[in-house]
């Protein structure tokens, strides 16, 4: 898969922890897990809204295009 | 979901008491086969089909001599007979143990409704013609030299097999699909 997760650089950056944000954003530990593992084969907008508006981020900070 | 756990636990229990129940009816036929209880049961089609057509007529399989060698050949062509069917069980109980534990449109399943289908063309193409062939010998194997038989046939039953095995194998195909668009919608976050 070409399309990169940094859920978990965010995470760091933001020194938070996935249960965390889990709780906020009201998505259960075992799927932001398949996101930040790479797992993920397709992302909600409502989800990617959830995690910008909690992490204060923009969604190229969690998603990257890498296509080595 | 609750009806399908219910109806998954049904069906294993019908299932299993089959896998008990079938061989011991096929050994008991042919064990028994002299009987009139027998005999009647052959004749009414219960059994396997009371003719068989060859070259010299119609054979009445309830008038048979049975003796020990033509019963061996007799019971091996109702084992070939039902091979299929009773590994069909088989995959049958392993597909409704995944219902009963919530899974339905799974790669596992697709692959076995695909065993299924192929198992029913075997069954059309190589059992079904090799049990009727071996039918006929054992049913001519005591007969005057020259009067012993022994042929190949293929049909519209065979057809008919061959039809469903077809079909189980779209139905397989469909399943694929679905479990791999069931793997797209269980990732997604």
């Amino acid at each position: 898969m070409t399309i990169v997760v940094n859920l978990d650089v965010m995470l760091a950056k933001r020194k938070m922890k996935l249960q965390d944000l889990s709780e906020a954003i009201d998505i259960t530990v075992q799927n932001l897990s398949i996101l930040k593992t790479g797992k993920a084969k397709a992302i909600r907008f409502s989800t990617l809204d959830s995690i910008c508006k909690h992490l204060q981020c923009q969604p190229g900070d969690i998603l990257e295009f890498n296509d080595q | 979901m609750k009806k399908i756990k219910y109806i998954s636990r049904l069906v294993i229990s019908v299932v299993n008491i089959s896998l008990f129940l079938f061989p011991l009816w096929i050994l008991s036929i042919w064990i028994f086969i002299d009987s009139n209880f027998i005999k009647e049961l052959i004749n009414v089609g219960v059994i396997f089909e009371p003719i068989v057509n060859n070259t010299e007529g119609l054979i009445e399989l309830s008038k048979v001599t049975w003796q020990v060698d033509n019963k061996l050949l007799g019971m091996l062509s109702s084992v070939i007979g039902v091979l299929p069917l009773f590994i069909s069980l088989f995959i049958l109980k392993c597909i409704f143990k995944n219902y009963q534990n919530g899974n339905i449109f799974i790669l596992d399943n697709s692959r076995y409704y695909k065993n299924l289908g192929v198992l029913f063309l075997l069954n059309a193409i190589i059992a079904r013609p090799l049990s009727l062939m071996l039918i006929e010998i054992a049913a001519t194997f005591h007969n005057t030299v020259g009067h012993r038989y022994l042929t190949l046939s293929f049909g519209m039953p065979n057809i008919k097999h061959i039809f469903i095995g077809i079909l189980a194998i779209i139905i397989s195909w469909v399943m694929l699909e679905g479990s791999k668009i069931n793997e797209e919608i269980r990732h997604t976050v």
